[in-house]
């Protein structure tokens, strides 16, 4: 029935002990779809992943690979790949052993399999190194065979837990080019955990956002960051401001600061106790007062020049703390300095209170 | 403090101690029939005699069965009750693991006593089985320490990698754990194999003109009489040690470059 | 149910404990209460027609000669370890700090009584100490002595050679405690102006400490269980708990009365390991 889906998780749960680590996280992945879990630490990310893979036995719920139920397969008979956090790699075993480490488990013969391995070895390029051991390798070259370990046997997915936490910046966006590009080569369907958002939003055809086990939003890199669903997400995605405050009734958001005018969709939930969220880029630094529906008066409190883009940080009168994205060449504005902040009414988004509701 | 002064003071202790030993050494090679010093002469005499010593012979064909079985099955029982104990909980931490390393705590004599006492109330007539159940006994707790030390430092993840690739827990375990294991568990092997192969205390009660091993048959010597001879089997157990031990290093040594 | 599923089953776990636990309980446990019922003259496989009594530790108790062996036998491991601990420390220390190639020459050296046993340790101090035996020839030769010597058979043959066969069990913790001892609080010590004496007492020998008590307890231990070495070494009339427990088996042949003092140097290893654990708590709450 589902079998359109690769990858499908129906309201999966997990406790340890008393703890709630997952909470009803669902979603599905078509084939070739690379999906991120982003979120904090300990938000549950590798257990998901440890629950896909097998090694963690769901508490609640079902998980089917190709519209199968797999949840009481053993991880050998999942017809995964994995990449693990440090890679894992066998220290006994060369690099052309390790790559060819699940073909000898599946018992595929030995010629057969010195040329899979180095089909995969040449994918990502560590050809060269077969015959070293984990050890003599760098990081960006474990990595790599730690990769070609996971896609020999042509897995109908591949989980990747946080596969560049431990190598520098250069080196990770080379490979998370690479990486992607080679995975949408060979349209393998891939979730991908991490807490990088920067690497989730380049990488992924969706990101799911998780916070205490529990997914919150679930969409296109774009969509996240454009329509955050929930503070947690706003918040946690990009900069930007909250406001703390509450709408009354013509459509207005009453904070400290003064009262806001909001866009119409937004105005229709009346007497809303929330946070009221700006973007860097959506709030402006204007010279006339009357500009903007909003304005506020601020006090400069640092410029961060980075290259291709500049904020300005500014606080207002009771400490609330702006962000403004300008341009990269526009002159500094001096420390301490008065500013207007202006913006206009669609570019807010008020997020409710749980407490409110 | 000054390292060189240590050293030569660590030097000369060093050789305090490698002195007995050389002594015996010399000793053994002494064609008289009493011990003395200095030597009479040197000749292969005693080395040559202790081959026709028909209780020396059985003596060190036991010690031999005894120390490889006992050694051997110990580590059988350590390797999978290390598996178990390394994957942590309280109870393993607090129980199981103390009372697999009890043995240590009581004096050798006393437990080579206790064995006596409890083979005569089962009614089993002593033997060699006998013998390397008690060998058995003090060989675990080595082999599971060193074994468990090296487990502990193994990352988890390397089984769930096997096992992702498409390893059963056997195949897991022989293709990844054991082998991430081997040069200490083969340490562990040799140290209870050297602990056996001298062992007298344990043994002294429990050892009849069948299953004597080499240390109680030197033992007798020693106590009875005190002839060169003992000194040249001492020298042959000291040498086969070491080629037990040397031949574990080559086993046990990782060929990771 | 939580249980992950590479983990091991409640049933996997037993299997794989059994064996070990079946050798332990059989060769160890059984063994040891066997013991523990002798000792109150308890007959195993006569349980019906024995009855318990504690005349045998009342015995151990009133008997002034019992008494004097179980001193003897504590004050040996008093000696043993506290000169052990003294010889070994400089050792341990250098094995830790320096980088020269010579450590593990070193260290082979001082591991050899470990590996080549009792016996030929034993062998050689008998030999070196006897009246026919190598220090007396070297001194009759050199005229220092017209007559032989009595080195053998008594404390300081024992001591000596006791000395000589622990001293790896000493080396190895105080080496490992060391290690962990940053150098750099030495050379902060001494810039601080205290001298290499001060820096000693005050920096590293406090911070050493728990390698020190570790390596005299085992040391402790191994000598109240020693045999053969004290009772080829000590002579006639020299003895320990252990040579103790022998005789009654091979001279007296009362059974009983063996598995009691077999007991009490149980209760002893018992009580010193006890001891030992509570001073190293208080220690680390410092
Ligand atoms: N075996 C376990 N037993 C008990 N609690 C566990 C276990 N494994 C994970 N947890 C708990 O579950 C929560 C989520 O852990 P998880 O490893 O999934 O987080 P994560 O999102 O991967 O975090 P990180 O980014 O730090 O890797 C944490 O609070 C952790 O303490
Ligand atoms: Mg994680």
């Amino acid at each position: 029935m589902s079998e359109r889906f690769d990858l499908e998780l129906r309201t999966v749960e997990k406790q340890f002990g008393d703890q709630t680590v997952v909470r009803g996280v669902s979603f599905a992945l078509e084939k070739g779809e690379f999906l991120s879990l982003l979120g904090p630490s300990g938000c549950g990310k590798t257990t998901t992943l440890s629950m896909i893979a097998g090694f963690e036995a769901p508490s609640g719920g079902e998980i089917l690979i190709r519209g199968r139920r797999i949840d009481a397969l053993p991880p050998e008979k999942r017809d995964i790949g994995m990449v693990f956090q440090n890679y894992a790699l066998f220290p006994h075993l060369t690099v052309a052993d390790n790559i060819g480490f699940g073909l000898r488990m599946r018992g595929v013969r030995k010629a057969e399999a010195r040329t899979e391995v180095e089909s995969s070895a040449r994918l990502v390029k560590v050809n060269h190194l077969l015959d070293r051991y984990p050890r003599q390798l760098s990081g960006g070259q474990q990595q790599r065979v730690a990769l070609a370990r996971a896609l020999v046997t042509k897995p109908a997915l591949v989980l990747l837990d946080e596969p560049f936490g431990a190598l520098d910046r250069l080196l990770r966006e080379e490979l998370q080019i690479e990486i992607r590009s080679l995975l949408r080569r060979l349209n393998i369907t891939t979730v991908f955990v991490t807490h990088d958002q920067d690497e989730a939003l380049s990488m992924s055809d969706r990101v799911a956002v998780m916070f205490d086990g529990r997914i919150e939003q679930i969409s296109t890199p774009q969509q996240l960051y454009l329509s955050p669903a929930t503070r947690n997400v706003a918040g946690f995605i990009g900069k930007g401001t909250f406001l703390r405050g509450n709408i009354t009734a013509n459509g207005v958001f009453e904070t400290r600061l003064g009262a806001f005018k909001l866009a119409s969709a937004a105005a229709a939930r009346k007497a809303v106790v929330g946070d009221y969220f700006l973007r860097p880029e959506s709030v402006f630094v204007t010279a006339r007062v009357g500009q903007y529906p909003n304005e506020i008066n601020a006090e400069v409190a640092a410029m961060t020049f980075l290259g291709d883009r500049q904020t300005l940080i500014a606080d207002a009168p009771d400490g609330t703390r702006f962000f403004v994205q300008v341009r990269h060449d526009s002159p500094a504005l001096a420390i301490g300095s008065k500013v207007r902040l202006g913006w206009g009414s669609e570019s807010a988004t008020v997020y409710q209170s749980a407490s409110s509701a | 403090m000054s390292l060189r002064y240590l050293s030569i003071y660590s030097a000369i202790l060093g050789i305090v101690f490698v002195f007995p030993l050389l002594i015996v050494v010399a000793v053994s090679l002494d064609p008289g029939d009493y011990i003395r010093f200095p030597v009479s002469g040197y000749s292969p005499r005693w080395y040559i005699e202790m081959w026709s010593n028909q209780t020396i012979l059985l003596a060190l064909k036991n010690s031999l069965i005894v120390g490889v079985t006992s050694s051997l099955i110990g580590a059988l029982v350590a390797v999978p009750a290390a598996l178990v104990i390394a994957r942590g909980g309280r109870f393993m931490e607090s129980v199981v693991y103390p009372f697999f390393l009890s043995s240590f705590t009581i004096p050798w004599l006393v437990y080579g006593l206790a064995l006596l006492f409890f083979w005569g109330a089962a009614g089993l007539d002593l033997s060699l089985t006998t013998l390397i159940v008690g060998h058995t006994v003090i060989a675990i707790p080595y082999i599971l320490r060193v074994t468990l030390a090296v487990l502990r430092g193994m990352p988890p993840n390397l089984v769930r990698a096997a096992r992702i690739c498409g390893a059963s827990p056997w195949q897991a375990f022989f293709s990844v754990t054991l082998p991430y294991i081997r040069s200490g568990l083969v340490a562990g092997i040799s140290f209870a194999f050297v602990v056996s192969f001298t062992n007298i205390p344990v043994s002294l009660f429990i050892t009849t003109a069948d299953n004597i091993t080499l240390p109680i048959a030197i033992f007798n010597y020693m106590v009875n009489n005190f002839e060169p001879m003992v000194a040249a089997i001492s020298v042959v157990q000291v040498a086969m040690i070491g080629i037990i031990l040397l031949a574990a290093r080559k086993v046990g040594r990782v060929e990771r470059s | 149910m939580t249980r992950s599923s590479t983990d091991l089953g409640q049933l996997a776990r037993i299997v794989l404990l059994l064996p070990a636990t079946i050798i332990v309980v059989v060769g160890y446990v059984l063994p040891s209460l066997v013991l523990l019922a002798l000792s109150f003259g308890i007959i195993p496989g006569k349980w019906l027609l024995s009855e318990a009594t504690t005349s045998h530790y009342m015995r151990l108790l009133g008997d002034i000669y019992y008494l004097r062996v179980v001193g003897y036998t504590l004050f040996l491991g008093i000696v043993v370890s506290v000169l052990t601990a003294i010889l070994a420390f400089p050792v341990g220390y250098y094995l830790a700090r320096s980088r020269s190639r010579l450590t593990s020459l070193y260290a082979v050296l001082t591991f050899t009584p470990l590996a080549v046993g009792m016996n030929m340790v034993t062998l050689g101090w008998m030999i070196i100490l006897g009246k026919t035996g190598f220090i007396n020839a070297l001194l009759l030769q050199t005229g220092a002595i017209n007559d032989p010597l009595q080195l053998l058979y008594g404390w300081g043959a024992v001591i000596v050679a006791m000395v000589h066969v622990v001293f790896t069990f000493m080396v190895l913790p105080i080496e490992a405690v060391v290690r962990q001892i940053d150098p750099s609080l030495e050379k902060a010590a001494r810039i601080l102006g205290a001298g290499p004496i001060r820096t000693f007492v005050e920096v590293v020998l406090p911070l050493s400490l728990p390698g020190i008590a570790a390596g005299f307890l085992i040391v402790f231990l191994q000598v109240c269980g020693a045999f053969v070495l004290p009772l080829l070494l000590g002579g006639q009339g020299f003895t320990l708990m252990p040579i103790a427990i022998w005789e009654q088996i091979t001279v007296s042949f009362d059974k009983s009365f063996a598995a009691t003092l077999s007991v009490a140097l149980i209760l002893i290893s018992i009580v010193v390991m006890l001891l030992q654990m509570r001073i190293m708590r208080e220690k680390s709450l410092v």
